[in-house]
């Protein structure tokens, strides 16, 4: 059996994942954040390392204008403690979102990251996400405030 | 004795005599109101017929207007003495009171004047029981049997009762006469409680035989058991092995004793005692080699059991300690087991066991990658050497490893308990009580942590804490009643948190809610005593002897418990420091002055307030905060919420006294040190002289003991001069006397606090606790604030967390 295991976010493990975004990402999240975090369903996960909560990811559902269904999931955040990087377990919170599209025939998934952060970046690329568009200023919150790429994957639909 | 002729007054005519039974059948059915209405109308014919005054006394008794209840009794009695019904009713009511001995009398004066009467003799016999008169309950037990040998719960109490005074020949005795007497069922018609409570029944009467020192005897029976139905059927397979053994061991066959011992061993490797036991029937407790050897082979035989690796760490020394210890605490350690420091904590009494334990967990941490592969080892190591340093008193150092650990993984609760405990130890209550709270909010649903987080939280240092800790154990209680989840932890004989509130309240300086506390605190434990009531005729009837002995052994250590020694030690402090805060007090007293408590409205009428609460409780959720701000958890039954009853028109000594008494009866000497404190306030020298006396009796005198007795001497020689230099003396060493730190803080303040000519002395002795401990010296920090001296200076240069309480 694998070391790391995905399980659901419930209003008593809420803290494990305050705790690892306020651990690993730069910016802050008002409390409605984690609150709604509770009625997306399977859209948030956390990542369990010998039993000790080390990743997380928390999205949403978009609907296009003038679109009764969704169009894409939007991944809000997505984090995994330091120490423990490196070894597939943000891939394993990805692919369970990803799953969970194909499921539910949402054709892409999309994600904003910091134009400086070439990390991140390449890692999104390797995944099959693509740079659609440049937001300036996106980061508002970061002193100075900082831009992000607009990334985007598309699902093949026979999948 | 013949029965006399009836007084005059008891006879009634045909019609009121239904009307009596009636009135009785209406009690037995708790239609107390009814029952009343009958006996009023007998009264309207008959002012003076005692035994419907007696039975009206019953009914309003139980419609809670007891006084009016004993006194309406009282009236029956006086106008009957020599009705049965009478004693009977009387019986009932100090039964209800819990006057065991009072209730005892009644029945058996009842049963001189009827000694038919069935009902009666069993209650007599419950009341034995609870009053531990075993002589006469065998009397008494033997009369229920000859009126009706047809119950089998006649035979078997009896056999209880003989147990219980200790003979157990006569016992054994009574049992095979009933298995004799009494007919088989037929295979076919036996159930499967039928087959247990024999088994109980025939294991029960074992007990006696081995008692007895019948063992042949008892060895036959068993085989017999075992042999009477096959194996499958035995329900207590378990009890038979562990009787056999217990025979062996006595009668010294050590072969057998070692052969079952090790068939014991392997149905339950995990039970310590029975490794114990090995050793002994193998007669090599004292050879160290041998066990080593011994525990050696268990540890193969049984890898999964913690004992015989854990067990030869507390008698093997110097490399084959360290050898032993490395395998164990290495693989908790591996193994990420929460409890691996708990597990060793008790071999650093020795320091040479205690430094080898640390090296090997330094070991694990040195050798452990911050990565993937080695964060397992990293945390747990760490988490280790943490709790490790702490224990050693370097707490700055255990701080750095659980810090460390924490960046590395802040999701894991067992480092932020750890790092809770850490601060604590510093002194830095607060920052615990955050600690122990960040853990909390990582796992909502662990009742663990939310009891942790309420106990730092109630040891910590805000103005709010008390109001915090109810909200978050509100989190886990039923809170329908209030709000909160006061009542809830009441009623669940939830006594820690019990003894932690009153210990706060205590330390807040309200004096009187403390007690409310404590009261409810040691009130667990009388509920354990009167509980028991429910099982001396449950277990006959059920046919579980065995288990039912258990628990009267288990209650006759009670009140042994730390935790009543405790609480009954805070109840009398807060009694005396309640006294000594009287601004009419006198100051009597060896010690005058006081610890810091509030001042108290003895004239408060507590009425008018209940008025005020009874509105505002029909109101909205706003309703359940008193005055204060603070929750009134038990509001809707609670007619003292701020424990004034308790102290007004109270006499405090008198209370406190009846406390000590019990102290000392338990065998704890300061109930009769305390005792000596009371009795010097009350100017009672004779009797402060006769407790000590005792005390040095006991063997436990303290110097303390035998100075209060020189004052108690120079008191009675009328030699002022020399009572006042030795209460002098009393100063110097009170704070000496009391094992918990809180209580030395407590004490020093209270001798010192208001008396000016002892300030500099107080100050001595709080500058002396300053480095017992960080607890203790926030205390003392705080005790000093109040005298208006200053050392919070010299306490943060040893604790420069140190978090000082507030001031009331």
């Amino acid at each position: 059996m694998s070391k790391v295991q995905l399980d659901d976010l419930t209003p008593n493990n809420l803290g494990m994942l305050k705790r690892i975004n306020s651990v690993v990402l730069p910016t802050s999240y008002t409390d409605s954040f984690y609150t709604e975090a509770l009625t997306v369903g399977q859209l948030a996960k956390l990542a369990y390392y010998n039993e000790i909560p080390v990743g997380a990811i928390r999205c949403c559902l978009e609907v296009a204008p003038e679109h009764t269904k969704p169009s894409r999931i939007y991944i809000m955040t997505i984090a995994v403690l330091s120490p423990y990087r490196e070894n597939g377990i943000g891939g394993m919170l990805l692919d369970h979102i990803e799953r969970y599209a194909a499921e539910t025939f949402v054709p892409e998934l999309s994600v904003h990251a910091l134009t400086d952060d070439t990390e991140v970046i390449e890692w999104y690329k390797k995944r099959g996400f693509e740079i659609v568009d440049e937001v300036k200023g996106y980061y508002k919150r970061l002193t100075p405030a900082k831009d992000a790429y607009l990334m985007v994957k598309k699902l093949k639909k026979d999948q | 004795m013949t029965a006399r002729a009836p007084p005059a007054n008891r006879k009634l005519s045909n019609m009121l005599m239904a009307d009596f039974k009636q009135c009785l059948t209406l009690y037995e059915k708790k239609e107390y109101a009814e029952a009343i209405k009958r006996a009023d109308h007998i009264l309207t014919q008959k002012p003076d017929h005692g035994e419907t005054l007696a039975v009206k006394g019953l009914c309003r008794y139980h419609q809670d207007s007891p006084v009016e209840g004993r006194s309406l009794i009282n009236a029956g009695m006086k106008n009957d003495p020599e009705s049965y019904i009478i004693w009977h009713v009387l019986a009932l009511l100090e039964r209800s009171e819990k006057n065991y001995h009072a209730a005892l009398k009644a029945y058996q004066k009842s049963l001189t004047i009827d000694p038919s009467n069935q009902n009666v003799l069993r209650d007599l016999s419950l009341m034995q029981i609870q009053t531990r008169e075993y002589e006469p309950l065998v009397i008494t037990r033997r009369k229920q049997l000859t009126d009706k040998p047809e119950i089998r719960a006649n035979w078997t109490g009896l056999a209880v009762a003989l147990f219980l005074k200790g003979d157990y020949a006569t016992a054994a005795r009574t049992l095979a006469a009933y298995e004799e007497s009494a007919p088989e069922k037929e295979p076919k018609d036996k159930t499967q409680s039928d087959d247990i409570e024999n088994c109980e029944l025939a294991l029960f009467r074992n007990k006696c035989l081995i008692e007895a020192k019948e063992y042949d005897l008892a060895l036959k029976d068993l085989e017999e058991l075992e042999n009477k139905t096959s194996k499958r059927h035995i329900p207590d397979q378990q009890s038979i092995l562990e009787h056999r053994c217990d025979i062996y061991i006595r009668q010294g066959k050590t072969k057998d004793a070692q052969r079952l011992t090790r068939v014991l061993l392997r149905r339950n490797p995990h039970d310590r005692a029975l490794y114990r036991q090995l050793e002994k029937v193998l007669g090599i407790q004292d050879n160290n080699q041998l066990k080593s050897v011994m525990y050696k082979k268990l540890a193969q035989k049984y890898p999964r059991s913690d004992c015989p690796r854990s067990m030869p760490l507390e008698f093997l020394e110097g490399q084959a300690f360290d050898e032993a210890a490395d395998a164990y605490v290495s693989t908790l350690i591996h193994r990420r087991v929460p409890s691996a420091f708990m597990n060793v904590k008790h071999l650093y009494k020795n320091p040479a066991k205690a430094l080898s334990i640390g090296a090997i967990a330094q070991r694990i941490f040195d050798g452990a990658t911050e990565d993937l592969s080695g964060a397992s080892d990293f945390l747990w190591s760490a988490c280790f050497l943490a709790q490790h340093f702490s224990k050693l008193g370097d707490q700055n150092k255990a701080l750095k490893f659980i810090d460390n650990a924490i960046e590395h993984t802040p999701t894991l609760v067992e480092l932020h308990l750890t790092r809770a405990k850490i601060l604590k130890r510093m002194g830095a209550v607060n920052k615990g009580a955050e600690a122990a709270n960040a853990a909390r909010e990582l796992d909502l649903q662990d009742r663990y942590l939310n009891t942790k987080a309420a106990k730092y939280t109630l040891r910590a240092n805000n103005a709010d804490d008390i109001e915090q800790a109810i909200k978050l154990i509100s989190m886990f209680t039923r809170n329908d009643t209030s709000g909160t989840g006061v009542q809830d932890l009441h009623d669940m004989q939830g006594y820690w948190f019990l003894s932690e509130l009153a210990r706060r309240q205590r330390r807040n300086g309200d004096g009187p809610l403390a007690l409310k506390r404590h009261k409810a605190a040691l009130n667990v434990f009388s509920e354990f005593e009167h509980e028991q009531l429910d099982f001396h005729l449950y277990a006959l009837r059920k046919g579980t002897m065995n288990a039912y002995i258990d628990m009267l052994q288990w209650e006759d250590k009670l009140y042994k418990s730390k935790k009543f020694i405790r609480s009954t030690r805070g109840i009398i402090e807060t009694y005396i420091a309640l006294w000594d805060t009287k601004p009419d007090c006198g100051c009597g007293a060896v010690i005058p002055g006081s610890f810091p408590l509030k001042a108290v409205d003895y004239n408060a009428s507590t009425t008018v307030k209940k008025k005020k609460k009874k509105k505002t409780n029909e109101g909205s959720a706003e309703a359940k905060q008193n005055p204060n701000g603070l929750p009134t958890p038990e509001h809707r039954h609670d007619a003292d919420p701020e424990g004034l009853k308790l102290v007004k028109n109270v006499d405090l000594l008198e209370t406190a006294l009846v406390h000590a008494k019990k102290l000392a009866e338990v065998g704890d000497s300061l109930g009769l040190v305390f005792q000596a404190e009371i009795y010097l306030r009350q100017n009672k020298y004779m009797l402060a002289l006769q407790s000590l006396n005792k005390l040095k009796a006991s063997d436990a005198a303290s110097p303390y003991a035998s100075v209060l007795a020189k004052v108690a001497e120079a008191q009675l020689n009328g030699d002022d001069s020399t009572a006042q230099n030795l209460k002098d003396m009393t100063l110097k060493m009170l704070p000496k006397l009391f094992n918990e730190t809180e209580s030395d803080a407590v004490a020093t303040a209270r001798l010192a606090f208001s008396v000016p000519s002892y300030k500099e002395l107080a100050g001595e002795l709080l500058k002396g606790l300053v480095s017992e401990n960080a607890t203790a010296a926030a205390l003392a920090v705080w005790a000093a604030n109040s005298l208006g001296l200053e050392l919070e200076d010299l306490a943060k240069e040893q604790y420069p967390e140190l978090e000082v309480p507030l001031p009331n």
